[in-house]
């Protein structure tokens, strides 16, 4: 069995700064100097890493809220959580 | 030294250059911090930061003292490389160090605020910013500008009034009518100077992020960011003594942030040829005024 990348745990890099930019969000990885930028979505996928939430549920709810499958919004969901751990924005709790 | 000291002090009021003799610090014991892979290499040095621009000069800083000093690696450069290499390179730099947001951008006054053209070298700041002025325009500066958050408005300055130009710029500007001196003595630049008047901080009006220079760019088109991208595009364009402080990235983020909420801010692609600058300085100054 291999682990989805969806059930982490993920906690936030140590490195990593953020600045609320209007209702968007810029990350800094203050180490590699990497920027960031989340869009609404993002800010709210973030948020939930911030806050250890449920991941599959957010993926649920974003479905629900713009008509979209689950697994579809999970397949970008995962896509996002590699792009964040790739440039070690996230690192396994 | 005693040249460099005058304008310093306007720039850096309270902070001081001198010279020091090469044999005197070994290059043994140097932290390497950063590199740049451009030929700017930063160490620290006991209590200094080295900044050893290719093998024409380093120069040791020391924030405690507000000390410069000016450290040979073989014989000196040329004056206006000294002076390039510390108030072009070195200068915004250590702004930034001391809390300030310097970016790398060009900026002329318009109307009732300042149009700021960002983007790194070779991107056409200066060109395009020389070309505005015929457009009515007052070129402020071509390279750093600082840029300082009130509650509702981001005031902007030039470092200094400087405006460096390729030969070619210079015949399709100004008709090689214009007296111009050395920049460097590693780049056919020229420099021409400006008057001092221009460097109060004025009131930010529009920031346009020249895009990379695009063979197939037949026209001139004018995008807006979303604030974060500016926010992006202003802290990648931003000046850094020591680009491994953390402290100060964090801080560069925040101030970077605030500006991008308060300056609407545009991308601009543009044809990179002297026929197109006059419609792109319109299309410019046409976005900047929809703005008010």
């Amino acid at each position: 069995l291999t682990s989805d990348i969806l059930d982490g745990p993920w906690t936030i890099a140590a490195e990593a700064a953020l600045s609320r930019v209007g209702e968007e969000m810029v990350i800094l990885h203050l180490g590699s100097g990497t920027y960031f930028g989340l869009d609404p979505l993002g800010t709210r996928i973030w948020k939930a890493l911030q806050e250890k939430g449920e991941l599959r549920l957010l993926c649920r709810e974003i479905g629900r809220e713009f008509g979209q499958a689950d697994d579809v919004v999970a397949e970008d969901v995962r896509a996002f959580l590699r792009d964040l751990s790739e440039h070690q924005l996230i690192v396994p709790a | 030294v005693d040249e460099l000291s005058v304008k310093l002090k306007e720039l850096l009021p309270g902070w001081t250059i001198g010279r020091e003799m090469a044999q005197a610090h070994p290059a043994q014991g140097l932290q390497s911090l950063w590199e740049d892979g451009a030929g700017l290499a930063i160490s620290r040095d006991g209590s200094d930061l080295l900044l050893r621009f290719d093998n024409l000069l380093s120069f040791a800083i020391n924030a405690g003292d507000q000390a410069i000093r000016l450290r040979p690696l073989g014989p000196y450069p040329d004056m206006p490389t000294i002076e390039h290499l510390l108030f072009d390179q070195l200068v915004p730099r250590l702004r930034s160090h001391l809390g300030e947001l310097v970016v790398h951008a060009a900026a002329v006054a318009h109307q009732e605020g300042v149009i700021l053209l960002l983007g790194p070298s070779g991107r056409g700041k200066s060109t395009l910013s020389a070309s505005l002025e015929h457009l009515g325009c007052v070129l402020l500066g071509d390279d750093a500008v600082v840029l300082h958050c009130g509650e509702h408005s981001v005031a902007a300055a030039a470092l200094y009034p400087s405006l460096r130009l390729l030969p070619d710029s210079i015949m399709a500007i100004f008709g090689g009518e214009q007296e111009t001196r050395s920049t460097a003595q590693y780049t056919i630049k020229r420099r021409i100077d400006r008057t001092a008047s221009n460097v109060a901080p004025r009131q930010c009006a529009a920031l346009f992020v020249l895009t990379e220079p695009n063979r197939r760019s037949k026209s001139t088109s004018v995008h807006p960011l979303a604030p974060a991208q500016a926010c992006i595009e202003m802290i990648r364009e931003s000046f850094a003594l020591d680009p491994c402080d953390t402290h100060r990235a964090a801080q560069r983020l925040r101030l970077a942030s605030r500006a991008a909420e308060l300056i609407p801010a545009f991308a601009l692609d543009y044809p990179r040829d002297y026929g197109s600058l006059g419609e792109v300085g319109r299309t410019v100054l046409a976005a900047a005024e929809g703005i008010y």
